[in-house]
């Protein structure tokens, strides 16, 4: 009856962030992703907070997903949302070649606040469901990825086509990169050192 | 509980008061009303809170400042928690926020000319209705208001009861856990489903513990006499005895988690300390009065206490007595038992079933187990309880040496008013029972051992244990003493002889027997101690005393061989020791003569040295007696008995050879017989030898039959004492005839060559004495002389035979010819 005090040891949490320009689903593959539900009608995002436990590759995990405003308004506050991200994924529509256009930006921002060129970042097509509407063709897409040299990923927050993998394949990697850098912290103890050479 | 609300979304996740949140997450309830709170950064938003689904809550925030959780509390699964938060901004006021005041100049010039339009107005205005025109105004206003009041007072009226009673019955239906928990909590104390009371308890105290509002301070005030009862009837469980450890530590748990003020498993400890003090002391009172009316009883029926016991106790020993009540069944137990016996049987009971679980009760009070962990265990309370369970075993072990050993309380001590209340009691009735009650007392002792009691605790039992066994060691002991003692009156005089050893009767035998079987109770029950006592042999002074009780014991037979033959004028009972062995044997065999019984007593006691005490002392060692003590006790023994011997050897030649010394002067001069007017020739050894030699081939034949090893020794006495008498008679005689003379060689000379084999140093001068008190003899009388012996030899060789057989004897001539 007793309620214990002690809290379990709390899974490993990734830091996700959404990006991506306004209206592209990055709200909707969220909702869809954390609560398997489509939201039909629009409504701006300003900054929506979500956590969800989930099993990655036989381990828990806690996935913290941070849903920024698309809109140009909320610019200026992006970087201070950046800086705490451990993964991005940069959304844009298939059927908007503009915010498909705009991800270049999303993404020189993110490596500018970031200052890493190996973050864990995926580039998500959203709408896919949306064919006959297609202004963004896979290649081109695939294309931007290759010289970004990261994973790209064709979805739909409709449909859920997708939406797992996405989340899965960025948490995946955050993870991986953990471990790596864990790994070695512990093979070179002497940091700062490391730093200098760096 | 899986029902518990989770929220796992917000948007946005910052915002002034009054933004428009979103709550997403899970189990969020599944209507409006299952909603009883909502709270962001700390404040209940509950008010503007929309439930849309499951998953979805939109709301306003509240003023909250700061970084928060969202909390949702549902109806059916209490306050959940959130994975997410929430930051209260500050509505900031200033001149960065945008204003249209600031806007331009030219509105600024329009607002200026549009004062200057209301001037004119309002001057013009005053020419037409004067000063106070607002005044006029105003009361047109409080007019309208009034009327309208009144239009519209009913309606409004209406509404706000409506609104009163829509919100009474939310209320109701809200909170109707609280209101029928009084009623609730009332049949689950009827049914026993104190869990269920408690968790309600909980679950009210921390939902309106503190709350403000009158009704549910009233509807929470009667829970908590609702629950003020069940913790008196709690309460009152907790020390009704007897009852199970899981019981009670339910109950205490349950006590603890109604907060119950006080100490209640403290209380129990109490509780259950003087309960069994309380059945100890009462077990002893009843056995006791139980006693008393037998004892009573005993004594107005025959004034003698348990006769039947003692008579037939005084044939059996101790170790006998045992046997057969370790035969007997429980029935018969029961009935023939002490009290006091019954008494220790009932005690062990008690303390091995209820001691037990007082002590792992306050190991588990002190160990924390039964508080709740809020709670803080009172060290202090350490020494208390340990002078409790000192306490009880002090009573425990009190009461059992007031009964048994009451010669071990301290007489100064104030236990010895308090627990020495029985009445005396033969020994006997007792002592064959003790090896039981020690098995009680161990079996006690074990119980005890196994719960890790401090060691002065068991120290009490084991004081006590050890004491009791002293005790039926030196009982057990004194028993067989006394019985053997007594063991003369089973003499039934049937000889078995042993060619090497001499004769014996049954005697040595039964009282070989009896030691070996009282000296394996002992070890068996006393000296072998159980689990962690120690071994009394280990011990110098019993060591010491088990040497003395053993030959206590074998000294006590030496008394009742003692009885058998010497009439000891102190003790009246040896008197009619014939006539009742005679009775008891059943019998219709004449008892030998006085002196058989002498000389049968004597073999036995010879019988009991040789052979009886060294075989004695081998069993003993071998039962595991120390060697030393036993040794020194069974050569002490073995004095005794030799002093025994002796003497029963001197009584028993007294008694023979009194008469046959007394015969010979009154044989010598039968018939006015003078050796100083002898006239004829002697041709034959006078009567009086042959009667002496008859005499002595009678006793000779009484010891052959017994003992033939005494002969040597016996007859070498009687010879002495023999030429002694001849010695003084001879040298007494005034003149002697020269026939008188060569009768008086003749018959020096005929016992000299009857009596050679058993001529020691002291006859042989007797008789030399005798021999040179008479006249010389002359050849001629040398002659005849030796004819008469040897016509006396051939008469009498048949008779003579039986002072030979030691030594086969040449012949007859050449012994006469070297006279």
């Amino acid at each position: 009856m007793s309620v214990g005090k002690k809290t379990p040891i709390q899974p490993a949490l990734h830091k996700v962030i959404m990006v991506g320009s306004g209206g592209v689903g990055k709200s909707a593959l969220t909702l869809q992703f954390m609560y398997d539900e489509f939201v039909e009608d629009y409504e701006p995002t300003k900054a929506d907070s979500y956590r969800k436990k989930v099993v990655l590759d036989g381990e828990e995990v806690q996935i913290d997903i941070l849903d920024t405003a698309g809109q140009e308004d909320y610019a200026a506050i992006r970087d201070n949302y950046f800086r705490s991200g451990e993964g991005f994924l940069c959304v844009f529509s298939i059927t908007d070649d503009e915010s498909f256009q705009a991800t270049q930006e999303f993404r020189e921002q993110i490596l500018r606040v970031k200052n890493d060129d190996h973050i864990p970042f995926l580039l998500v097509g959203n709408k896919a469901d949306l064919a006959d509407k297609r202004r963004v063709t896979f290649e081109d897409a695939k294309q931007r990825s290759d010289q970004w040299n990261v994973p790209y990923v064709e979805t739909s927050a409709k449909t859920r086509a997708n939406v797992d993998k996405a989340f899965f394949d960025l948490a995946r990697k955050i993870s991986s990169r953990k471990y790596r850098s864990e790994a070695q912290e512990e093979s070179s103890p002497k940091k700062s050192s490391c730093c200098i050479i760096l | 509980m899986s029902l518990a609300p989770v929220v796992t979304g917000i948007s946005p996740i910052e915002g002034v008061p009054g933004t428009k949140v979103t709550i997403r997450g899970e189990n969020l309830g599944f209507c409006q009303d299952d909603l009883m709170g909502l709270i962001i950064c700390g404040v209940d938003c509950l008010m503007s809170a929309e439930w849309k689904s499951n998953n979805k809550i939109v709301t306003r925030s509240g003023g909250g400042i700061g970084k928060g959780d969202i909390i949702v509390v549902t109806i059916q699964g209490g306050r959940g928690t959130s994975t997410v938060q929430f930051k209260g901004l500050q509505e900031a006021m200033g001149p960065l926020k945008e204003s249209a005041v600031w806007a331009n100049v030219g509105s600024v010039l329009e607002q200026v000319d549009t004062l200057y339009d209301l001037k004119c107005v309002f001057e013009s205005d005053i020419q037409e209705y004067g000063r106070q025109s607002t005044e006029v105004l105003q009361k047109a206003i409080y007019k309208c208001k009034e009327e309208a009041d009144k239009l519209f007072e009913d309606v409004l009226h209406r509404k706000d009861r409506a609104d009163g009673t829509r919100n009474a019955i939310n209320v109701l239906k809200r909170f109707r856990f609280l209101f029928y928990l009084p009623v609730n909590t009332e049949r689950n104390i009827q049914k026993g489903d104190y869990d269920v009371v408690i968790n309600d308890y909980a679950r009210a105290k921390s939902l309106f513990g503190d709350t403000q509002i009158q009704l549910f301070k009233k509807f929470y005030s009667e829970v908590e006499k609702k629950i003020e009862d069940l913790r008196n009837i709690l309460s009152e469980q907790l020390i009704k005895m007897p009852t199970t450890l899981e019981y009670q530590k339910k109950i205490i748990r349950n006590l603890y988690h109604l907060e119950t003020p006080g100490d209640p498993a403290w209380q129990c400890l109490g509780a259950q300390h003087a309960y069994i003090l309380h059945l100890l002391m009462e077990s002893r009172d009843s056995h006791l009065s139980r006693e008393l009316a037998d004892h009573d009883l005993g004594a107005n029926k025959g004034s003698t206490p348990g006769p039947p016991v003692s008579s037939s106790s005084r044939n059996t020993t101790p170790a006998a007595k045992y046997n057969k009540i370790m035969m007997s069944s429980v029935g018969e137990w029961q009935a023939s038992a002490p009290v006091r016996v019954l008494l220790i049987e009932d005690l062990g009971d008690i303390l091995s079933t209820n001691f037990p679980d007082m002590w792992k009760l306050s190991q588990a009070y002190f160990g924390g187990e039964l508080l709740p962990s809020s709670a803080h265990v009172d060290h202090f309370k350490h020494p208390e309880c340990k002078e409790m369970i000192l306490e009880l075993l002090g009573v425990f072990s009190g009461i059992i040496r007031g009964a048994i050993i009451p010669q071990t309380l301290n007489p100064h001590g104030a236990y010895i008013r308090k627990y020495h209340v029985w009445p005396e009691v033969p020994l006997d009735q007792i002592t064959p029972w003790l090896p039981q009650v020690l098995r009680h007392i161990r079996s006690c002792y074990n119980t005890l051992l196994m719960l890790d009691l401090p060691k002065d605790a068991v120290d009490v039992i084991k004081t006590l244990l050890f004491d009791l066994r002293v005790h039926c060691l030196t009982s057990l002991f004194q028993q067989t003493v006394d019985h053997l003692c007594s063991l003369h009156s089973r003499e039934d005089w049937r000889v078995e002889v042993d060619d090497e050893q001499g004769g014996y009767t049954h005697l040595p035998q039964i009282c070989e027997g009896d030691i070996i079987e009282c000296a394996q109770l002992v070890k068996e029950t006393v000296l072998e101690g159980g689990r962690r006592e120690p071994s009394l042999l280990d011990h110098p002074n019993i060591s010491k005393d088990i040497g003395t009780l053993i030959h206590n014991v074998i000294v006590a037979f030496a008394q009742a061989l003692r009885k058998l033959t010497l009439k000891d004028p102190d003790d009246p009972e040896v008197e009619d020791v014939p006539d009742r062995s005679n009775q008891e044997n059943g019998t219709t065999v004449a008892l030998p003569s006085v002196e058989v019984q002498f000389l049968i007593t004597l073999s036995n006691c010879a019988y009991m040295r040789r052979v009886i005490l060294p075989r004695l002392g081998e069993s003993l060692v071998r039962a595991g007696y120390p060697k030393a003590e036993v040794i020194e006790s069974i050569e002490k023994s073995s004095q005794t008995y030799n002093e025994l011997q002796e003497t029963l050897f001197d009584a028993y030649l007294e008694e023979r050879i009194d008469p046959i010394i007394g015969m010979i002067e009154r044989s010598m001069y039968l018939g006015q017989y003078d050796w100083g007017k002898v006239r004829h020739t002697p041709t034959e050894v006078r009567s009086y030898v042959k009667e002496i030699l008859l005499n002595v081939s009678q006793v000779h034949a009484e010891v052959v039959a017994v003992w033939p090893g005494l002969i040597p020794s016996l007859i070498e006495r009687m010879v002495e004492v023999i030429g002694e008498e001849m010695a003084r008679l001879i040298t007494c005689v005034s003149s002697f005839s020269q026939n008188g003379a060569l009768q008086a060689h003749i018959d020096l000379a005929a016992l000299n060559l009857a009596l050679n084999n058993y001529m020691s140093p002291t006859a042989q001068a007797s008789f030399q004495e005798a021999a040179e008190a008479l006249p010389k003899l002359t050849s001629e009388a040398k002659r005849s002389k030796e004819n008469v012996l040897r016509s006396f030899h051939n008469k009498m060789k048949f008779l003579l035979a039986c002072f030979l057989d030691l030594n086969p004897v040449p012949n007859g001539e050449q012994m006469i010819a070297s006279i």
